[in-house]
């Protein structure tokens, strides 16, 4: 069976960015750039269904250097084929799902599997746009895979640490969770072997794509945020609110001196702030 | 003319049984021989080792080890006794019947007069000597049961066996052919032939010795036949094999072997090189290198011994696995290892534990069979140059705040402080580059630190297998200090020391600890520690810095300089000292098993009675550091680093 | 409905009550459709009590449109979002707001690409400028950039952070009622199976909500079976720091720290745990944080929201008197 993983590259999220001329910069001394994790356990994922249907995987990535970069690593980690879409480094995840559609649609592959959401954009656009073209089911969020004997059996993450499992047949998309598969290590040496190997070229560029309409108005470093509590805000004003948007939509912190004194007015105070935050009631549905 | 005294020869011995001893010494000869080649061709199969040690250092180390075996006696002093007697007795005796045929069949007659009186007295001695050594090697190993001896190897109770028989079986063919020659008054100075004499003939029927004498001689024959033959296939093999590995001595301890090329590496016995192949061989299973060793001691699965002793039997087919890794090595024994050295510093025939436990480490590494905390801090090395996934831009930050000049892209600087990831990024060796700096600035050393270029050294990457890493690290290391001119490191790090001095490619660029350095400029007076309290110190020797730079004696000194210190020494300490743990990428992985190695060296100090454990590593002080409080003695025994007790000293 | 720009909602619930993402979302639609003198719709699918319906209103819903089915059946996001594109089909809203809960966030993408819409994110804040047009906020890049968007496509689609918004004031009214395409009409590829809820005493660490976390000022080890006591009663997973899990006190599973599990929940009680880098790198990021250390000067009262001097081995027993005392009432 045929078996696409579509990864990006995104920059390392612990390393701090700048914004000049609205152009996203690193402030490193070389560019740190990598998978992001849900890719990363959308291609082990991959190589392991693969190694059991006998299959092979085909990586893909969009864009230019950065989309080369990605595949290398993935022909590294053991993907048997890399093809790269040629295109801008864009972030457009749906312009990008229509090329890679076109690819998909004519080279009889039985599953796709992609990072649920990038470490940049983070929208989950991308998964959901491929299936609506391919006119495939789309299962999200997935943190397991069986095969089933007429197609795939998954679990979804959910929150809270439960788990819904469902049931689709293939071909399909899965947009996976990052908890789906530990990322093995690829070493130096296979990654300069694997710099070698070809990559195949395919056009990326679509003409007749629907807008959508997404623009960007302003990108500036983010605030730093004070430290969010889980409870709810009373009788915000709207200035509060203005106040939020500056700051990242983030309540204060509360501030306080110690709890302290005789252990029965300590408790009733703790209780009293789990119960104001709602840690107390049972865990809603 | 032939003195009457002297030595007769095969006088009793009929004509066929003269035949049979050549035949049948020739025989086992013959299958010896076989034996030797055959373990020389396994030893052959493995790969090229590219450069050996000078050859004057080899043949130093040939005449100390193979020859004197001073390291033998060196922790264990009745054993290297023990070996001397049984080694020189073998010796001398064989000799003694080189001599004899040389009497004999070429018919050079040396043992006559004088001469053989000497020679009878002499050989006899060392006889006695060669059969109590061998008494002293069974009551070790089968009557108090020495525990590192623990390992039993097929063939053991044949080596000694036939060794004593050979010996015992000796003296009472000498005891019948003095009987036989009647009792000449001289041959007394072969007293211990006369003493077996004396005993037996109360035995002898009818004073009829010619049937004892040639029964005797038979038997003598089959001992030495059986030995000889058997020789190669039990441990005494490494009669050949041990000399042979001390004379192709290739690594010094700190440098590990360098592999090239695209090829994944291989866990097989090809994939070693001949000398480590020989090395298999060469070992005696002393035991004395898991004696020795820290996670051996903490109950972790690694014993060194075994190690050795597991592939041993595998290259000769003693075994039934097929897989080296899984198979003859778990690697839980190889991930167990702090690459400490300890080991192969006692070994006393030269082994070189570390470069296989790290060649297949290199294996499991590159196959992605690693803990998901190592593959993080190599991803992190990889991409951010420090072990613990920090931005580089924060790289120089603690040196920023103190204003230490850091260098911006491309700046010329003579001597640069090379700070080191933990120096860099944790707060617990933070405080010691900043006493290190306080301490530089105080004294006037001009300096500079490197900002985000410095990166990781590598030291963990390479001994945890990832050689493509440790190679990409070390390149760009070398660039950076080739485009800065630097002339001089001071290194926080005794393991960026070590790979800077031994694995990297700095010609012409001095490299120093920061211990050493400091306690020189005590030395000069251009430090003055003049503050003290009275502090009872133990120094506890970093591996990367004693045993494997040979650095024992600056710390020591500089601490020795503080007023009020009282320095005491832990019984394992310089070259003995007791692994802290953190070495080999301990700090990124984690065996579960037994103590914590920092727990068992804390325990030691503890014992001595100390305020203060001193070390000059940081991630010495990582590892035990928090060691004191998890014992509920927060506060009343802390590590601290030279460089912070000499700057608390010097105000 | 006749007035001009319509917001809608799209409510999740489990049948009973309203998540409180639906309650914020809701109060900020309510918020942006008072200035531009718009309404609010609110979406609900399954099976919606008179109670939730009362909620709605209480927060500012002018409308209420019900899609008929079954719980299972509204749980599928799948579903939901199939229902909403047959709905705009016939109505086209000027915004569409959404939690960015799990459930949202897949409803939201398969909608998205349904209708082809614009469609922003994980939003901090989203409004209707006066000129008609929709704006977004949202962090990007893990969170270390931020983007203003103007999303152009009618409706616009967008999620909402949990916890962005806050509950907004109660501006009650009482909602008409309209309705959807059922959730049976809609033809879906992925089946529901199952629904496993997490265990707290066996979920893993790193997706637990809650969690109490132990350190070596818990004292010895008998006092353990208290704090699973404390842990159960709260809905909590146990963890520990570093010296617990080596000395045997717990598996290496539940470790928190640098060389353990890097741990997110909601709730983070840490009881007699210092606070040492190595431990906090692994928890730093929790959401809200009780921590309980007789000494004062520990490092963990910096990331605390509640701060606890308090000696733990009399607390404790008051701390789980009270709890149980709260449960039986």
């Amino acid at each position: 069976m045929r078996i696409a993983v579509c990864v990006k590259q995104v920059l390392d999220s612990g390393v701090p960015l700048r914004v000049v001329d609205g152009v996203v910069r690193q402030e490193a001394p070389w560019p740190i750039a990598h998978l992001g994790a849900a890719d990363r356990a959308a291609l082990e994922e991959g190589l392991k269904l693969a190694g059991k249907l006998a299959g092979v995987v085909t990586a893909i990535s969009a864009g230019q250097e950065a989309a080369a970069a990605a595949l290398r690593f993935c022909l590294a980690r053991g993907a048997g084929r890399a093809v790269q879409v040629a295109r801008g480094d864009d972030l457009d995840p749906v312009a990008t799902a229509l090329a890679v559609s076109d690819l998909l649609a004519g080279g009889s592959f039985g599953l796709v599997l992609c990072g649920g959401e990038s470490g940049d954009g983070g929208s989950g656009r991308f998964p959901a746009e491929l299936a609506a073209r391919l006119d495939w089911p789309l299962v999200t969020a997935v943190a397991a895979v069986t095969l089933d004997s007429d197609g795939l059996k998954l679990e979804r993450r959910i929150e809270r640490g439960d788990r819904e499992v469902v049931r689709c047949g293939l071909p399909a998309v899965l947009a996976v969770d990052p908890i789906l598969a530990e990322a093995r290590y690829v070493s130096v040496r296979a990654r300069r072997v694997a710099a070698n190997e070809p990559i195949d070229l395919f056009r990326g560029e679509v003409s007749g794509v629907d807008v959508i309409g997404d623009e960007l108005i302003a990108l500036e470093p983010a605030k730093p945020r004070p430290k969010r509590t889980s409870g709810p805000a009373a009788g915000l004003s709207a200035m509060d609110r203005l106040a939020h948007a500056i700051t990242g939509g983030v309540q204060q912190k509360q501030s306080g001196g110690f709890v302290e004194g005789p252990p029965a007015t300590v408790a009733a105070e703790i209780l009293r702030f789990l119960e104001e935050r709602g840690f107390t009631g049972e865990r809603r549905g | 003319m032939t003195s009457p005294i002297g030595r007769q020869i095969l006088g009793n011995v009929p004509a066929w049984l003269q035949v049979a001893m050549y035949v049948a010494t020739l025989g086992a000869c013959a299958v010896a021989a076989a034996k030797v080649i055959a373990q020389v061709r396994r030893w052959r199969r493995g790969g090229v080792e590219e450069r050996l040690l000078p050859l004057a250092d080899r043949l130093r180390d040939f005449a100390r080890r193979a020859l004197a075996q001073r390291d033998i006696g060196e922790r264990d002093r009745l054993a290297g006794v023990m070996h001397a007697m049984i080694f020189w007795g073998f010796a001398v005796l064989f000799l003694a019947t080189v001599l004899t045929f040389v009497d004999h069949d070429l018919g050079i007659h040396i043992l006559h007069g004088p001469f053989y009186l000497f020679f009878a007295f002499v050989v006899d001695l060392f006889g006695v000597l060669f059969v109590a050594g061998l008494l002293l090697a069974i009551y070790r190993r089968y009557v108090v049961q020495l525990h590192k001896l623990g390992y039993g190897r097929p063939g053991d109770a044949a080596a000694l066996g036939f060794l004593l028989l050979v010996g015992v079986t000796g003296f009472w063919l000498e005891g019948a052919r003095i009987a036989v020659t009647g009792w000449p008054g001289y041959e007394r100075l072969s007293f211990g032939g006369w003493i077996s004499a004396l005993l037996m003939s109360p035995f002898v029927p009818a004073n009829d010795w010619h049937g004892v004498h040639r029964a005797l001689w038979g038997l003598h024959v089959v001992t030495i036949t059986g030995l000889f033959a058997s020789l190669p296939f039990t441990r005494l093999i490494h009669m050949f094999a041990t000399p042979a590995n001390i004379l192709v001595r290739a690594r010094p301890l700190g440098a590990l072997r360098p592999v090239h090329g695209d090829a994944p590496p291989r866990a097989a016995l090809e994939s070693f090189t001949w000398k480590q192949l020989l090395e298999l061989d060469a070992c005696t299973s002393c035991g004395r290198c898991s004696a020795a060793c820290p996670a051996t001691t903490a109950g972790k699965p690694l014993s060194p011994m075994l190690i050795i002793q597991h592939l041993r039997e595998h290259m000769s087919g003693e075994r039934h696995d097929t897989r080296i890794l899984g198979g003859v090595v778990q690697p839980d024994e190889l991930w167990s290892c702090t690459t400490c050295g300890a080991c192969e510093e006692t070994c006393p025939v030269a082994i070189n534990h570390i470069d296989r436990i790290v060649d297949l480490r290199r294996v499991l590494t590159d196959q992605g069979e690693i803990q998901s905390t190592a593959a993080r801090a190599m991803e992190s090395m990889l991409g951010k140059g420090n072990l613990w996934d920090y931005a580089p831009s924060e790289r120089a930050r603690w040196a920023e705040r103190l204003g230490v000049r850091v260098l911006r892209d491309g700046e010329p600087c003579e001597t640069i402080y090379w700070t080191g990831c933990a120096g860099s990024y944790d707060e617990q060796a933070r405080k010691v580059s900043e006493s290190v700096v306080a301490l530089l600035q105080r004294a006037g050393v001009t300096f500079g630190v490197l900002g985000p270029r410095e990166g990781c050294s590598g030291d963990f990457a390479r001994r945890l297998g990832e050689e493509g890493l440790f190679q990409e690290l070390s390149r760009r290391n070398v660039e950076t200090i080739r485009t800065h001119g630097v002339k001089r490191i001071i290194t926080h790090c005794p393991h960026c020391l070590n790979t800077f001095l031994k694995e990297y490619d700095l010609d012409g660029v001095e490299i120093v600890h920061h211990s050493v350095l400091l306690e020189g400029l005590v030395r000069e007076g251009r430090l003055r520690p003049t503050r003290g309290t009275a502090q009872r110190v133990t120094y506890h020797d970093p591996c990367y810095l004693g045993r494997y730079n040979g650095v024992f004696d600056d710390p020591r000194t500089a601490l020795g300089a503080i007023p009020q210190v009282e320095l005491k020494e832990m019984p394992r300490s310089r070259e003995r000292s007791f692994c802290c743990g953190g070495g080999g990428g301990q700090v990124l992985v984690d065996v579960k098993a037994g103590e914590r190695v920092p727990n068992v060296r804390f325990a030691e100090a503890e014992a001595l009675g100390v305020d203060v454990i001193a070390t000059a590593c940081p991630f010495c002080k990582i590892m035990l550091a928090p060691v004191p409080a998890e014992r509920g003695l927060e506060g009343k025994i802390v590590v601290k680093d030279v460089a912070e007790l000499l700057a608390e000293a010097c105000v | 409905m006749t007035k001009a720009v319509q917001i809608w909602v799209i409510a999740e619930t489990d049948g009973e009550r309203l998540h409180e993402v639906t309650i914020e979302a809701l109060g900020d639609a309510r918020e942006q459709a008072d200035r531009v003198r718009g309404s609010v719709s609110v979406a609900a699918f399954g099976a919606v009590g008179e109670a939730i319906i009362a909620q709605l209103g209480r927060y500012g819903a002018d409308r209420v449109l019900l899609s008929a089915g079954g719980s299972e059946q509204a749980r599928s996001a799948e579903r939901a979002a199939g229902v909403l594109a047959l709905a705009l089909a016939k109505e086209t809203p000027r915004l569409i707001l959404v939690g960015a809960t799990s459930f949202g966030r897949d409803l939201a993408s398969r909608l998205a690409a349904a209708r082809k819409l614009s469609f922003a994110s994980n939003c901090n804040w989203v409004k209707i400028a006066p000129d008609g047009s929709v704006e977004a906020a949202r962090l990007v890049y893990g969170g270390r950039l931020y983007a203003r968007v103007r999303l152009t496509s009618a409706p616009a689609l967008a999620s909402l952070r949990p916890g962005a918004a806050g509950v907004g004031k109660p501006a009650p009214r009482q909602p008409e009622m309209g309705t959807l395409p059922a959730l049976a009409e809609v033809p879906v590829r992925v089946e529901h199976v199952a629904l496993v809820k997490a265990d707290p005493r066996t979920v893993d660490i790193t997706e637990a909500e809650r969690i109490v976390a132990v350190g070596r000022g818990i004292g010895s080890h008998d006092s353990l079976p208290l704090y699973q006591r404390l842990a159960d009663r709260l809905g909590a997973s146990m963890a520990a720091s570093r010296p617990l899990v080596d000395a045997g006190w717990l598996q290496f599973e539940r470790q928190v720290g640098q060389t353990g599990r890097v741990v997110s929940p909601r709730l983070y009680l840490a009881a007699g745990i210092s606070g040492a880098s190595h431990h906090t790198l692994g928890m730093k990021t929790s959401e809200c944080v009780v921590a309980i250390n007789r000494d004062k000067n520990a490092e963990i009262f910096k990331l605390a929201d509640l701060k606890v001097a308090c000696d733990l081995e009399t607390l404790l027993p008051a701390l789980l008197e009270k709890l149980e005392a709260k449960r039986a009432a």
